[in-house]
């Protein structure tokens, strides 16, 4: 566990990465726009930001990609914590997982899915453990 | 016009109170003082990155880790920053709060508001859109404030609670599989984080799965899939590409994922 100043300080740094992310767009346009002052004059082309192939690469892959990993890494955590077996936080994982994802297959709603898999999970705890 | 624009987001209201208050409990759970989740709600205010953000504190991870995990988790942010370029102020203080604040509920409350039809309307369209994101930042402290005294004044520890950090990643994994609807990138992703957990040490588990998965994916697009229409539009025209993102703003306009 990383101590209280380590803890603001890491709070900063992620806030600023957050907001480059949502302000990328506009930093892109501000940087496209001093290039391409110095470009359109040799080769007349229209830099839009849209057909940026990379771009796209990143907008459509990294996001499946990044939530499969959390999701299954964090049921792996559930299924060997540490480096003990546990049958009863292993159960409770899987049981958990599967509500939590036929709530939301079945709803689509974001807070149900969350409570009820939660919920389901606090309370198998309460009652195996 | 408030009255109408507190009603408009009072799904958020119902939706950010309660996953706030979690992150609140979660925090203080964690042995951090109360007053640190008002501050991240605050500055950072992401749903997903400052519930990550309790479980590399906890993990101890270091900052290059930290940010790491931060930029791919909001990565998804990039695009809708496009959807909105054009709809969004003149630069101006405004703006730049709008641009703060872009989450992904309020993308989808700012995404379906109707467009202004005339000069007039745009300024009441532009106040509209920042009250929005106002409210909806509130909502969020709110949640996050509460939760965390909460934590602090109840002497139980809700044993489980943590289960909520696994529940969200689910259910956005779940969303993705919505929007992208091709096994492939899922199940390479999958993969290689099973095989992370069972040859790596926990610390490396998620940087090196992945940087491996995006790279294999980036590979296997650029050579494999190259004669079909690929999944990231390379080697697309410029036309395919936009239609895929209009598509994938759809989608994120109409589910209320976190």
């Amino acid at each position: 566990m990383i101590d209280l100043v380590h803890a603001i300080l890491y709070t900063l740094v992620m806030a600023l990465i957050i907001f480059c992310c949502r302000a990328f767009p506009w930093i892109l346009q501000g940087f496209n726009n001093q290039i391409s002052r110095v470009k359109d004059i040799v080769h007349r082309k229209n830099r839009n930001i849209d057909n940026q192939p990379w771009l796209s690469f990143v907008e459509r892959l990294v996001p499946p990609s990044v939530m499969t990993i959390l999701a299954f890494s964090s049921i792996l955590d559930g299924l060997w914590p540490g480096s003990a077996f546990s049958s009863i936080t292993a159960i409770t994982t899987v049981l958990a997982s599967l509500v939590t994802i036929l709530l939301h297959v079945w709803k689509r709603n974001a807070l149900l899915s969350i409570l009820g898999g939660t919920g389901l999970y606090v309370l198998l705890l309460w009652t195996l453990g | 016009m408030k009255n109408t624009i507190f009603t408009y987001t009072l799904p958020v209201l119902l939706g950010y109170l309660p996953l706030g208050f979690a992150f609140g409990l979660l925090l203080v759970d964690a042995g951090y003082p109360w007053w640190l989740a008002p501050l991240m709600s605050l500055t950072m205010y992401a749903g997903a990155a400052q519930y990550i953000a309790v479980g590399l504190f906890t993990a101890g991870a270091s900052l290059w880790e930290a940010m790491l995990i931060t930029l791919l988790v909001n990565s998804r942010h990039l695009a809708y920053g496009m959807a909105l370029f054009n709809r969004f102020p003149p630069r101006s203080l405004r703006r730049l709060y709008l641009i703060f604040a872009l989450t992904d509920e309020t993308f989808a409350l700012l995404s379906s508001l109707p467009s202004p039809q005339s000069q007039k309307e745009r300024e009441a369209y532009h106040s509209r859109m920042f009250w929005i994101a106002l409210l909806d930042h509130s909502y969020w402290m709110a949640g996050s404030v509460l939760g965390a005294i909460a934590g602090t004044m109840l002497p139980l520890k809700i044993e489980g609670i943590a289960f909520a950090l696994t529940a969200l990643f689910i259910i956005l994994m779940i969303e993705q599989i919505f929007i992208v609807r091709r096994a492939y990138p899922f199940v390479v992703a999958a993969l290689l984080t099973l095989l992370s957990r069972v040859f790596l040490p926990a610390r490396l588990l998620l940087p090196v799965s992945i940087v491996v998965s995006l790279l294999a994916l980036g590979l296997s697009e650029r050579y494999v899939l190259k004669g079909q229409r690929s999944l990231s539009g390379i080697g697309d025209t410029g036309e395919g590409n936009r239609a895929g993102t209009q598509e994938m703003m759809q989608h994120s306009g109409e589910t209320e994922k976190l």
